[in-house]
């Protein structure tokens, strides 16, 4: 075999390309060549490079032939994981990239794909886990002399993420990075072309862009909306079409010429760097080099619009417009009694409700805070950042003064966050600078410094210059740093309103930086806070405010910015507004005693039990306690918190708990148990009883205090935790303290919370033949290591018997029989 | 469109057996299913392979999915196999936003939960239903004949060859769709199948239409035709 090192013609192609100076062809898909050679479906093909390193030389040397600046080793799922001891994962590079060079190779890209097993929260991969594997590849990849790292076909943000930080932590190659993504413009985890841009480019990849998916005609507009936002050089790899059976058999339908004539597209487009995926061969390529030969040169413009993003949606203010986003402040702590006790309980669960509630009133981003001296910051602001990531699209906010949280947080975010905040102190330049670097976060930049917050605007607008600067020195562009000038009680100084307005004013056009503002502190100390509020934002987004921290259920403060952006023209034809407005009484009107408020009807899925709130005729004559044991029965929750004020007028709160709450859900349960009533009466009960016992809490805490604490817990490798959640509304709604340790949960975990919580009772789910096991290695694992509680357990494989096999005391085999067991445990 | 999800299946799921219930209740169950409905699709692959019958080292009978890597093993895949000439794999899934909503419901409400989940099953059926109706199709029009869809956990066909038909199908990178190491699908609302094509009408095979769950999504139903005989044997009862 010849080697073939020579490669004057084409020096720093590479180099000029990432530089946004050149076009640089890649190679086509191998998988479609080592197929067509005869390899069957579902082998490992990486082990090719091993045991025929011949085939894979050849189909290498073929798109050299063709005009391939860059081939790609055959190493897309050369983790550990997938090879499983098959080879090592150094053998398989070391391989791939010999035969990749020996086919004469101008530039050879060291491919890793998905791990094949999808993160959590979805699935159980860690972010650990998976930045583990693709850091073994990255290394094996250098080791073995690669000139750059391609990361590719990429559906879950995050692991694309994880992919990254292991290549720009583990080696001092070029990153490329593609994603793939379906007809509906999304990822199959609903990542957007735009949010791929805004991510990538902010983890300081060389190239990004999209590989595998559609065909590249398809691929045309995607390219379209990711150009605009990516601060790097585009890369294309689109299919030959979409993969289609027939005769058995995957086949791909766009021909090389249709192919190539929707490349040129794809330049026109924005891409500079292009080659071939699924379905493409030496043809295609052959194709794409003439093209590019006569293609006069690239030029690239990197983007400086603001944006930051979570993995499924971007916010973006363009650099050249006068957009306005709303920053929701409710998931902070300070002042907040309900949400310190759901913090500390770890009642996550209110706090995913928050963010619910800031989303649906109109929020663009969320602000996430969970700062109090007794939690341990850094894993708290984390969890809770990827519990609100996994129900709320919007992204985040990173609010801490702890820089360890901020790191932890900004690493495992699976997007762009905002960090909130560095400020003038040189200790938090830095400290905070680095991180928000490292991670590609965009910063908010606090005018404040060693001697405290300036009086003026003078003051403010120095120390916004120095924040911008020193970002700058960190590679930090300006587009990522956003100035809050503070705003301050006008109660106390009256100047300083005006001082604050002064100071947006020149560090939008001294500094050229985006401003935030948290407006509700301009209040402090006055009535009608909100009247004083509304003013102050409207008269900042005057001074050029772009993001507003603020009340997203604040009604009059959404006024301010629905309005905002009919007069920015954000708001295009008035369309929201006008949506948004045209039925709606004035709101001066409801002072003037004409309108009555009228609360929405709750048919809207998710908006839990209906809330009507009259009990059904009939029941008038009755008293509390008859109609309250019928609303249970009913299911209806709406008229629940009436009868039971009733109930508390005259009788004892703990006689209202044991004496009419509990014995009606006790009923339910038996007629469920009779298959009187069906699961979803038995949780409409339960809903009912919560509604009462949340008065009764009101009223006297203390009488509601919880009867028993119980942990439950769905096992490890077992992702199925409907079961679960339904014993644990149940055991709630009796009163019960129950500590849900969530799904996929390692045994020493729940070891952990027995121990820490001296917890009598544990109930354990799984829905699996194949996850039973770890419900027995937890068992095992609580005995071990001596702790006394008992153990329940339930799952829809399990039956009494395969209960006492797997260790456990009880075997419920419902939501009801769990909350008998309790009640027998607990001593009722 | 019509609706696919059938409320009656939802409410079997969900242990309904005729109990009287609050009318308010069942509106809200309703919404709630319109909203899956709304919300969610069935995406699905499916390929042929031809199949050989063979036994293993330990005189067990195996069918080897020739072209692949796939090996099925156990007395009930390779006794419904048994005279197949191919078999159809099959992958379908309601995608990762089918898991994202029933984690904002688990939050915020858990009796939707529980009704959505209901929901999720019978549209991937549903949905699966569609897929084999093509795959029955694809037969039909090569004159050939198919047995039900046969899913890994059925029976004794363990849910380990779960991995391997992703793989020969791609399904990760087609559909996004992966397993754990204990076999388990993600998305969680992902099914695998393995429908059997012969060369004659198999004993196991199709009895009538009335029954069939292809049915609604049947183009040979559709035309008045059958899947399930000969034509010749059509043919004779004609006369």
């Amino acid at each position: 075999m010849t080697e073939s090192t020579s490669r004057p013609s084409n020096a720093g192609a590479l180099e000029r390309a990432l530089a946004g100076e050149g076009y640089l062809l890649l190679d086509g898909a191998m998988g479609t060549m080592l197929q067509a050679a005869g390899m069957p479906a579902g082998d490992t093909p990486e082990l090719l490079c091993i045991d025929h390193p011949d085939v894979v030389e050849g189909v290498h040397r073929a798109y050299v032939e063709a005009g391939s600046q860059v081939v790609t080793t055959n190493t897309f799922g050369a983790n550990a994981a997938k090879l499983a001891g098959k080879a090592t994962v150094p053998a398989v590079f070391s391989a791939a990239a010999a035969c990749a060079r020996r086919a004469g190779a101008e530039y050879v890209a060291g491919d890793i794909g998905p791990t094949g097993s999808l993160l959590k929260p979805l699935g159980t991969l860690s972010f650990d886990d998976a930045y583990e594997l693709f850091a073994e590849e990255v290394r094996a990849a250098a080791a073995a002399g690669v000139d750059l790292i391609l990361i590719e076909t990429m559906a879950d943000l995050l692991e694309c993420k994880a992919a990254v930080l292991a290549a720009r932590e583990n080696c001092d190659l070029p990153v490329l990075a593609t994603m793939t993504f379906g007809e509906d413009g999304r990822t199959f985890l609903g990542t957007t072309p735009e949010v791929a841009a805004i991510t990538l480019s902010g983890l300081g990849v060389d190239a990004l862009g999209i590989n595998c998916s559609l065909g590249p005609a398809s691929l045309v507009p995607l390219v379209r909306r990711m150009a605009p936002l990516s601060r790097v050089p585009l890369l294309v790899q689109a299919n030959a079409g979409l993969p289609r059976v027939e005769g058995g058999r995957t086949v791909y339908d766009v021909s090389p010429e249709e192919y190539v004539s929707a490349v040129e597209r794809i330049l026109d487009a924005g891409a500079t760097l292009v080659g071939g995926c699924c379905g493409t061969d030496p043809d295609y390529v052959r194709g794409m080099a003439s093209l590019l030969a006569t293609r006069p040169a690239a030029a690239f413009s990197p983007s400086t619009d603001f944006a930051v993003s979570s993995a499924q949606r971007s916010v973006v203010l363009p650099s050249d417009g006068h957009d306005v986003a709303m920053i929701g402040e409710r998931i902070n702590p300070t002042g907040k009694r309900r949400l310190k006790e759901a913090l500390r309980s770890g009642d996550y669960d209110y706090v995913v409700g928050e963010a619910i509630a800031q989303q649906e009133a109109g929020a663009d981003m969320l602000d996430v805070n969970v700062g109090l001296p007794e939690l341990d910051e850094p894993a708290v602001l984390s969890e809770v950042m990827g519990k609100v990531s996994s129900v709320s699209p919007l992204p985040l906010q990173i609010d801490s003064s702890d820089v360890v949280a901020v790191e932890r947080a900004a690493r495992t975010y699976a997007g762009k966050p905002l960090v909130n905040s560095v400020n003038g102190k040189a200790e938090s330049l830095e400290a905070v600078l680095p991180v928000v670097a490292r991670y590609g976060c965009a910063v908010v930049g606090l005018t404040l410094d060693e001697d405290g917050i300036p009086a003026t605007a003078d003051g403010r607008v120095a120390i916004a210059r120095r924040i911008v600067e020193a970002a700058g020195a960190h590679g930090i562009p300006r587009e990522d740093v956003v100035i809050d000038c503070l705003a301050m009680a006008a109660s106390t100084d009256q100047t300083q309103p005006e001082q604050i307005l002064a100071a947006i004013r020149r560090v939008k056009a001294e500094l050229g930086v985006r401003c935030v503002l948290g407006v509700s502190n301009v209040s402090f100390g006055l009535p009608q806070r909100e009247l004083v509020n509304a003013v102050f934002l409207s008269e900042a987004f005057g001074a050029g405010l772009d993001l507003a921290i603020m009340n997203p259920l604040s009604r009059r403060m959404c006024d301010v910015v629905a309005t905002q952006r009919v007069l920015n023209g954000q708001d295009e034809a008035c369309r929201s507004f006008i949506g948004g407005y045209a039925n709606e009484p004035s709101p001066y009107a409801v002072a003037a005693g004409t309108v009555t408020a009228t609360a929405g009807a709750a048919t809207a899925v998710g908006a839990g039990p209906a809330t009507d709130a009259t009990a059904s005729s009939g029941d008038g004559d009755q008293g509390p306690e008859a109609r309250a044991r019928s609303l249970v029965l009913q299911g209806r929750a709406g008229p629940m918190a009436d009868v039971t004020r009733e109930l508390l007028a005259t009788h004892d709160p703990l006689d209202v708990i044991n004496g009419c709450l509990v014995p009606a859900l006790d009923e339910v349960g038996d007629r469920f148990e009779r298959g009187e009533y069906f699961l979803p009466q038995l949780m409409a009960s339960a809903e009912a009883v919560k509604a009462g016992f949340d008065v009764v809490r009101a009223a006297a805490p203390s009488a509601a205090a919880d009867k028993g604490t119980i942990v439950l817990a769905t096992v490890k490798g077992d992702i199925h935790d409907i079961g679960k959640n339904i014993v644990r509304m149940l055991l709630e709604n009796y009163g019960y303290s129950v500590i849900d340790l969530g799904r996929d949960v390692d045994p020493q975990v729940v070891v952990d919370a027995v121990v820490d919580n001296h917890v009598r009772l544990v109930g354990l789910s799984a829905l699996m033949t194949t996850t039973v096991r770890a419900m027995e290695e937890t068992i095992a694992l609580l005995r071990e290591q001596g702790v006394d509680c008992k153990v329940m357990v339930g799952g829809a494989v399990l039956n009494p018997e395969y209960a006492k096999m797997v260790g456990a005391d009880y075997y419920a085999k419902d939501a009801a029989e769990s909350a008998r067991i309790a009640g027998e445990l607990f001593g009722e | 469109m019509s609706r696919r999800i059938r409320m009656d299946e939802v409410l079997r799921y969900l242990g309904y057996s005729g109990q009287e219930m609050d009318p308010a209740l069942r509106r809200r169950m309703g919404a709630i299913v319109d909203s899956c409905e709304d919300e969610l699709d069935c995406h699905g692959i499916w390929a042929t392979f031809p199949v050989r019958h063979d036994t293993d080292g330990l005189g067990e009978r195996t069918v080897v999915v020739e072209g692949t890597t796939l090996v099925l093993t156990g007395h009930d895949i390779t006794e419904h196999l048994s005279g197949a000439s191919a078999c159809a794999l099959m992958v379908s899934t309601l995608g990762a936003e089918s898991a994202r909503r029933l984690e904002v419901l688990g939050a915020t409400d858990q009796l939707a939960q529980v009704v959505y989940d209901a929901a999720c099953t019978d549209l991937i059926e549903r949905g699966t239903d569609e897929l084999e109706a093509q795959v029955v199709a694809w037969a039909h029009g090569r004159g050939l004949y198919t047995s039900y869809r046969y899913g890994p956990g059925y029976g004794d066909l363990p849910l380990s060859v779960q991995p391997t038909i992703l793989d020969v199908l791609s399904a990760g990178k087609r559909l996004g769709v992966t397993a754990t190491d204990d076999c388990l699908l993600v998305p969680m609302k992902s099914e695998t199948a393995v429908v059997g094509i012969y060369p004659e009408p198999p004993s196991n095979g199709k009895p009538g239409c009335s029954r069939c769950a292809c049915r609604d999504y049947c183009e040979i139903h559709a035309r008045g035709d059958v899947c399930y005989r000969r034509p010749e044997a059509d043919d004779r009862e004609g006369r």
